[in-house]
């Protein structure tokens, strides 16, 4: 699906590079969590597979393409909902096809397909502010699936949201991405999130990043809350928070 | 109306306030009471309110229309072309260390007494603060607002217009809100310095006649219209932004 191939890339305000020869795979309709510690790069990665930014040297493939090439190659959830307050919940859903050209009665038909999916039918007319931080963050990530990329570049996205909204979220999230069949890039620092969520995850041990150390987390979906108990999987999140310690400093 | 009671307790004491001082200098045509202003307003109701107002609100509208036009045209051309900014910034600033009082007889010398140099001057005033605001406003997107559009394959022109373009909305509004004294302003100053009607040029005419309350009386007039506008101008912009405060 997605391949990194010796990619490098360095900020202007730089003096090294933050990605250095760095090379990874990410298969097909996997869910892949890239975990480190706050300004390791991660989100560094996220913008050089849409385009945001601009490597130095390497190749970034789609399915064997350059993704520069690809149309809808990626589509990106930040980590603020960033809903446009003076567009309804519709009118914002209908933003990446807006921009795509999509015929406006097609644009309706699926945002009304995608409310139902998300269970948010009827909020439609309602403006951002008329929803909770959950709800929020569920339009975008339908606003998200709505560009039509079947890779999704999720950037921390349950970050700002209270304790059990975010537990809530993170098991919508699975469902979603089990109806849906993406392939789905989620960043974020919580090691417990990182378990629960992915297949893989892909561990960034040092800035610049050189590699990623890929683990697989050994648990099947549908995912149950009881199961971060086992002990492998205890031995896992230990290992993790033992590698992200060790990079942080006070 | 708990929230308007303050300034209204204070426009009152001021009031008080005018009217005990011109009672002690007791010279109406130094510093009339506020009572003889209204009495007057009231006199010259006809000429103030049938030919003196209609000939200041056209040059008021007239320049505040040009200026915004203006305006907008330079804000979204400095926004988008960096040589554009760097360009027309400095100039755009030059122009406002033009003192309006001293060139403005300039403008009558070029225009004569037709409407066009009071409009000049009006332009003059009013098309810096849009310009900057709006300016300000486009620049004021953000980032990430910015990114997620170029993640959706936006243009430069999708990202004016469907997030540039309604992020500046309250910024525009600050900035008519802001225009609209200043423009009136303008067209006074114009109207004092060569005209032929219009409400400053009724005040300068009552300055020759030593009428203290009949000077008064337009610039009341003026202030109470501005203040109106903007009222009404704030209305306007509860109704077609009520996001504002989510940015």
């Amino acid at each position: 699906m997605l391949e990194f191939q010796h990619v490098t890339f360095q900020y202007d305000s730089e003096d090294f590079n933050i990605i250095d020869d760095l090379s990874f795979t990410v298969e097909p309709e996997e869910f892949i969590s890239i975990i480190g510690i706050s300004g390791c790069g991660k989100s560094t990665i996220f913008k050089l597979t849409n385009g945001l930014l601009k490597r130095k040297s390497g190749n970034i493939l789609l399915n064997g393409q350059d993704i520069a090439s690809v149309k809808h190659a990626a589509g990106y959830m930040p980590q603020k909902d960033l809903l446009f307050p003076w567009r309804t919940i519709e009118k914002n859903l209908c933003l990446p096809m807006e921009i795509a050209k999509v015929p406006q009665s097609e644009q309706i038909q699926r945002v009304s397909d995608i409310l139902k999916e998300v269970g948010l039918s009827d909020y439609a007319a309602k403006y951002p502010k008329d929803l909770s931080g959950g709800m929020r963050q569920r339009i975008s990530f339908a606003r998200t699936l709505l560009t039509d990329a079947d890779l999704l570049l999720l950037d921390e996205p349950f970050s700002a949201l209270d304790a059990l909204t975010r537990i809530s979220m993170q098991e919508w999230l699975l469902k979603q991405w089990q109806h849906f069949h993406k392939t789905i890039m989620f960043i974020t620092h919580d090691v417990e999130e990182a378990i629960f969520m992915s297949s893989k995850i892909y561990l960034v041990k040092q800035t610049p990043i050189h590699e990623l150390e890929v683990l697989n987390v050994p648990m099947d979906y549908p995912r149950n809350r009881n199961d971060m108990g086992r002990p492998e999987i205890v031995e896992l999140k230990e290992y993790l928070i033992d590698q992200l310690r060790k990079q942080v400093i006070i | 109306m708990r929230k308007y009671l303050p300034p209204l307790i204070l426009f009152f004491l001021l009031l008080i306030g005018w009217q005990a001082l011109a009672l002690g200098i007791n010279a109406a045509y130094i510093l009339p009471t506020p009572i003889q202003v209204i009495q007057k307003l009231w006199e010259l109701r006809e000429p103030l309110f049938t030919v003196h107002l209609p000939a200041t609100m056209s040059v008021t509208f007239i320049g505040l229309g040009i200026s915004i036009v203006l305006g907008l045209a330079l804000a979204i051309a400095m926004d988008m072309h960096e040589g554009v900014r760097r360009t027309l910034y400095p100039l755009v600033i030059a122009s406002q260390t033009i003192p309006t009082t001293a060139i403005a007889p300039l403008f009558v010398l070029w225009f004569g007494y037709s409407i066009w140099s009071k409009v000049l001057v009006t332009v003059l005033m009013t098309f810096f603060p849009i310009t900057i605001t709006v300016y300000d406003g486009f620049q004021s997107t953000k980032r990430e607002m910015e990114e997620l559009m170029l993640s959706f394959n936006a243009s430069k022109m999708d990202i004016f217009m469907k997030l540039k373009l309604p992020n500046a909305l309250p910024y525009f509004f600050s900035a008519i809100k802001m225009a609209i004294p200043i423009s009136i302003i303008g067209a006074a100053i114009g109207e004092w310095l060569g005209a032929q009607s219009g409400l400053g040029y009724f005040s300068k005419r009552m300055l020759t006649q030593l009428d203290g309350a009949g000077v008064f009386a337009p610039i009341v007039l003026l202030s109470a219209v501005a203040m109106l506008i903007v009222a009404i101008v704030g209305i306007i912009e509860r109704i077609a932004i009520p996001w504002r405060k989510e940015l």
